[in-house]
């Protein structure tokens, strides 16, 4: 399991456009994703309901768990997945 | 040239506005939860056949979105209907023997409880899921699609008549409403009325009306113009007379949502905040802690000042899911408002100790307010005496009852102790008063507020609170209409709480007369033999004083 985190600078937050365009790459991915706001129980980053669910705003931080073990793969996944919600 | 035509009805609002027509076929209510006797793998294809024909019906519509807005909108709706989250939700909803439309709508209401609170976008998404378990329904029942609002554009929303649910679904784009069916104190009105949408309702000529047709409301005039091209709406009538400062008598808001909250400017308080509207997508009672939450957001985003929360008024139009209310033949003199605490006391005292702590938590962060409550539909001492019982039992120094059933208003000195204050919603006590029934057009025009039997009701209500030193308040639609609260000064009223969208007219021909004034006023409107001398007796007794 590799552990990152970031922030949302993506005006509307995640939900809409950038809810789809992540949970699309997280589906894409060969391992499990699973995100949420640090601190709190993290969800399938496959699941744009899911996300949703998080409630996550702009300027909100995220903790997005990558269950490999393959460090390259997941900075892939996870430079990805930042663009989505950057502005 | 086109020909002009016009449409009578009872009009809502005090803007002319002009624009499209958009007829509204109205939602047929989901079906009623049920369970399955076909087994689980039935009902799972069921739902992944729904499902899959959905997806099928949104890549069609996003292939000829017009726009990109339009076309990422369809976008993220159609990730929600293919998530397979949700189908696996309701796989387990399945297991327990619900049937494929009501394993589904337990399964969306899951995450809608997650959004709970939610303000915002994130709130406003709990629309769309709303959406798409009604599309997924309708594909299951095998019926046919309806009514989608335009995403920009105006339009004027024509119907039969509006559920509270049609008209929570109305966006930016609605301008104005004209329905064939409803009165002036429908919900389709108050929910206009608090929007600022201006509105033609009882219009039984609606049914000419059709798609892309340019009209006119003017509600003012009570008429739908067909053709009508919108003249320069002259200012205030009453703008040449010098304002005194503040107004004759407190001037506060009702409000109804965090929407109607935030609003609210230059009142003096809120006299009415229904908390049905929360409730009404519940499927099972919410809990302390998630109705805290929501009266919490309410507080915050509402004035200063004090704050009357009315508990639960659910019954007849405004069924509440996790109630169990039977069916009535006769809702409207059924189990409702307060009633309806004798079948769901637990409810009852969860909503009056959520409302006080929510209240304690707000004022605790510096915020100035008073959250008192009342019950709605008191029709008896005994009833009064129960609720305020309960009432101050959970904490409140402060309480109320709603006066709408005529019996009360004939014990109002045996209430002295009892209550503190009273508020009167007039759209129910005339209702009652003339064996009129709010949502048949057909008997409309007893429902008028300027009505001469309800004016000299309502002197006679504010005598006898005087007496017996209670406050007496009037929180009905009426109190919107600014030369109605004049009169309502002159009769004795202590306070008016009127839709946010009216509480600046409302202020502002309140602080340009003295209550001497108001109760010449109220004279020359009382002296009419029907509403419309009345109303004309007051406008010409303001404009000669």
């Amino acid at each position: 399991m590799i552990i990152k985190e970031c922030v949302i600078t993506v005006k509307v937050g995640l939900h809409a456009r950038p809810a789809n365009e992540f949970s699309a790459i997280a589906k894409a991915a060969p391992f499990e994703i699973t995100v949420g706001k640090p601190g709190a129980p993290l969800v399938k980053a496959n699941s744009p309901l899911r996300l949703l669910t998080l409630k996550a705003h702009k300027g909100d931080n995220l903790t997005i768990a990558f269950a490999t073990e393959d460090e390259s793969a997941a900075n892939e996944f996870f430079e990805r997945l930042v663009a989505t919600i950057s502005e | 040239m086109e020909s002009v035509r016009t449409l009578d009805g009872i009009g809502v609002g005090n803007r002319a506005v002009r624009a499209e027509v958009l007829r509204w076929s109205a939602r047929k209510s989901l079906p009623a939860m049920a369970k399955s006797s076909l087994g689980i793998e039935v009902e799972v294809n069921a739902l992944s056949m729904a499902i899959a024909n959905l997806e099928n019906q949104y890549a069609a519509k996003i292939k000829s979105a017009s726009n990109q807005e339009l076309r990422e909108i369809l976008e993220a709706q159609c990730a929600f209907v293919t998530d397979p989250e949700l189908a696996d939700m309701a796989k387990d909803f399945y297991e327990q023997g619900w049937d494929a439309p009501s394993g589904l709508q337990l399964a969306m209401g899951e995450f809608k409880s997650l959004l709970e609170g939610a303000g915002g976008e994130f709130g406003e998404r709990v629309a769309d899921l709303d959406e798409i378990v009604y599309r997924l329904i309708q594909w299951m029942s095998g019926e046919s699609d309806e009514t989608v609002l335009p995403t920009s554009g105006s339009f004027i929303i024509v119907a039969d008549d509006l559920t509270a649910m049609d008209t929570i679904a109305f966006s930016d784009v609605v301008v104005g409403v004209v329905s064939k069916g409803g009165g002036p104190t429908s919900h389709t009105a108050i929910v206009c009325r608090s929007r600022g949408i201006s509105a033609v309702v009882a219009c039984s000529g609606a049914d000419e009306l059709v798609n892309g047709q340019m009209v006119v409301i003017d509600p003012d005039a009570s008429q739908v113009i067909i053709n009508g091209v919108l003249e320069d709406t002259a200012v205030d009538w009453w703008a040449g007379r010098s304002s005194l400062g503040a107004p004759v008598i407190q001037v506060m808001a009702n409000v109804g949502s965090v929407a109607d909250a935030t609003k609210v400017q230059g009142a003096d308080g809120v006299g009415l905040l229904r908390t049905e509207l929360f409730f009404l997508d519940h499927k099972i009672a919410p809990t302390r802690a998630q109705q805290m939450k929501i009266y919490e957001q309410v507080l915050v985003a509402g004035p200063d000042g004090e704050i009357i929360v009315r508990t639960l008024d659910a019954g007849s139009d405004k069924p509440i899911a996790f109630l169990g209310l039977g069916r009535e033949e006769n809702p409207a003199l059924g189990v409702r408002g307060q009633r309806v605490a004798a079948i769901a006391p637990q409810f009852f005292e969860d909503q009056l100790h959520a409302i006080k702590a929510a209240a304690d938590s707000v004022r605790a962060t510096g915020k100035k307010i008073e959250v008192s409550v009342m019950a709605p539909m008191i029709a008896t001492v005994e009833e009064a005496e129960k609720f305020s019982k309960a009432a101050r039992a959970a904490g409140f120094k402060r309480v109320g009852i709603m006066i709408e059933i005529p019996a009360i208003t004939q014990v109002i000195s045996q209430l002295k102790g009892v209550v503190d204050f009273l508020s009167i919603g007039t759209n129910d006590l005339s209702q009652y008063l003339f064996a009129a029934d709010r949502v048949n057009s057909g008997v409309a025009a007893l429902l008028n507020p300027w009505q001469p039997a309800l004016l000299s009701l309502l002197q006679s209500i504010a005598i006898d609170s005087a007496k017996a030193g209670i406050k007496v308040g009037v929180c009905g639609e009426a109190a919107s209409d600014p030369l109605l609260a004049v009169v309502m000064a002159g009769l004795g009223i202590n306070s008016v709480s009127a839709s946010p969208s009216s509480v600046a007219a409302v202020v502002d021909l309140l602080s340009r007369v003295d209550a001497s004034e108001a109760l010449e006023v109220a004279n020359s409107a009382r002296r009419a033999n029907n509403p419309r001398d009345a109303k004309a007796g007051a406008k010409a007794a303001l404009i000669e004083i």
